[in-house]
């Protein structure tokens, strides 16, 4: 419990040493949002909610603002759980090493990304609030959520394989832009292909929009959304125990000697 | 003996870093492994430590262990006193008092709050041996342990390791230097795969 407790201490203090994912916090929510809200038309528009198969009808300015709001978070979760495991990789394989308990390390980790991911959304959220008022503001909070976990668990994944912050956060930004662009309903209202419910944000983004304009919830959407975190959650982990794993090297504890001086 | 290595060979790919390295170590004894850049040192460290699996051969080590790798791992946003939290946990330690003394006597106890990303490299690498020793381990692997030190600090790494010696622990010091290996019980070249036994008193010429 006490290693659990500071490793995940630790985690949040170097998490808000960030000063980048913080100011990008501090301004790209909200600048995104409110030119979602400002810029993008008014005027009503038509278009089928690919979940239940209904045609349902909202401003263009208030789904532009859901679309554009779970893209900045997941952009930012995922870079920040990206920056947050480059810099702790070798760091907590020494520490593994040493003797420090895996799972306490590994529960640190999740319960970051919990927090970061709901901290962030709850965030997003509240500067919608400002403009818009959904029909289901609790579903709202829990749609942005699960786009903001499954980008943060994608950040963790991505960090396995990309070594500087910078491919990282390209690699985030451009499956951020391939993901949520084809699915915007604004632009394709009638797009309707298999390939489309099968993107990591299509849960997010069908929940998102019955909690906005719907007093209903088809859960089907959200099965995606947990497969998408369960893989690259779980690809992410099993990564971690593989590269913290000690080799057998016939260690063999006995009575130690007297202690050094030191 | 504290550590036996037998015949430990490793590969990556077709390109063989050790044939058939061995190596004995008792306890109070400080063992030298020298050799030129790319022979395999850093390999045959990391096999020792457990943090790579060898081809073939046995690794035998009795006691705890002290490892203190090549380049500094650390965690650049967190303070030193809070790498010592960590490492306390990680080595089950009730106190932080030898970790301290240690602070002192590499001369980090004024920098004890500060984060690792604001220390220079001489500054982290002591660090990097605090961490390695603070929990007093029977054998203490160190690569390079030296390098970024001044002239001060290298000395007092020496009466360290003295110190450590007397206490009987077993010291095995790899370095690309073969210098002041006098100070040293027993000495190894590592070069074409294998670990060639050297007088201690041969090896600076």
């Amino acid at each position: 419990m006490n290693a659990y407790r500071t490793a995940t201490a630790y985690n949040f203090l170097a998490l808000v040493k960030n000063r980048l994912a913080l100011t990008l916090l501090a301004v790209l929510v909200p600048l995104w949002i409110t030119i979602a809200k400002t810029v993008a038309t008014p005027d009503s528009t038509a278009f089928r909610l690919r979940a239940t198969g209904q045609v349902l009808h909202a401003g263009g300015d208030e789904i532009t603002m859901i679309s554009g709001s779970l893209n900045a978070v997941s952009l930012l979760v995922g870079f920040w759980m990206f920056s947050a495991a480059r810099r702790t990789s070798d760091f907590d394989r020494r520490l593994t090493a040493a003797g420090y308990p895996r799972r306490a390390l590994l529960a640190a980790e999740l319960t970051t990304l919990l927090a970061t991911a709901a901290m962030v959304s709850a965030y997003a959220v509240a500067w919608m609030l400002l403009y818009w008022t959904p029909r289901q503001t609790g579903l709202l909070i829990f749609a942005v959520l699960s786009a903001a976990l499954i980008y943060g668990a994608m950040g963790l994944f991505l960090a396995l394989f990309l070594s500087s912050e910078v491919a990282g956060m390209v690699a985030i930004i451009m499956t951020s832009i391939i993901d949520l662009a084809p699915q915007n309903p604004v632009a394709a209202t009638t797009a309707d292909s298999l390939l489309i419910t099968l993107l990591p944000s299509y849960g997010s983004l069908q929940t998102a929009l019955q909690a906005g304009f719907t007093h209903h919830l088809t859960v089907a959407p959200l099965a995606n959304s947990l497969a998408w975190l369960c893989a690259l959650s779980a690809i992410a982990l099993a990564a971690f125990v593989r590269r913290t794993r000690i080799h057998n090297v016939g260690q063999q504890p006995r009575e130690r000697p007297h202690r050094a001086r030191l | 003996m504290v550590l036996t290595v037998a015949h430990v060979a490793k590969s990556y790919g077709s390109r063989s870093v050790l044939r058939d390295a061995s190596l004995r170590a008792e306890p109070g004894q400080l063992v030298g492994v020298v050799g030129e850049n790319g022979a395999g040192k850093t390999t045959l460290l990391r096999i020792l430590s457990g943090d790579l699996r060898a081809d073939a051969g046995t690794v035998r080590l009795d006691g705890t262990l002290g490892y203190c790798p090549q380049h500094p791992v650390l965690d650049e946003e967190l303070t030193i006193r809070q790498h010592l939290r960590l490492f306390q946990i990680a080595h089950r330690l009730s106190r932080l008092d030898r970790a301290d003394n240690l602070l002192q006597a590499l001369g980090l106890a004024a920098y004890d709050q500060q984060p690792v990303k604001t220390l220079s490299g001489g500054t982290r690498q002591k660090l990097n041996l605090v961490l390695a020793l603070m929990h007093d381990p029977e054998v203490l692997l160190l690569d390079e342990p030296y390098q970024g030190f001044d002239w001060d600090t290298y000395l007092r790494f020496w009466d360290i390791a003295h110190e450590l010696r007397t206490a009987g622990r077993t010291v095995v010091i790899v370095s690309h230097l073969a210098y002041d290996t006098h100070r040293l019980d027993a000495l190894y070249r590592l070069s074409d795969g294998r670990l060639h036994p050297v007088p201690t008193t041969e090896a600076q010429r």
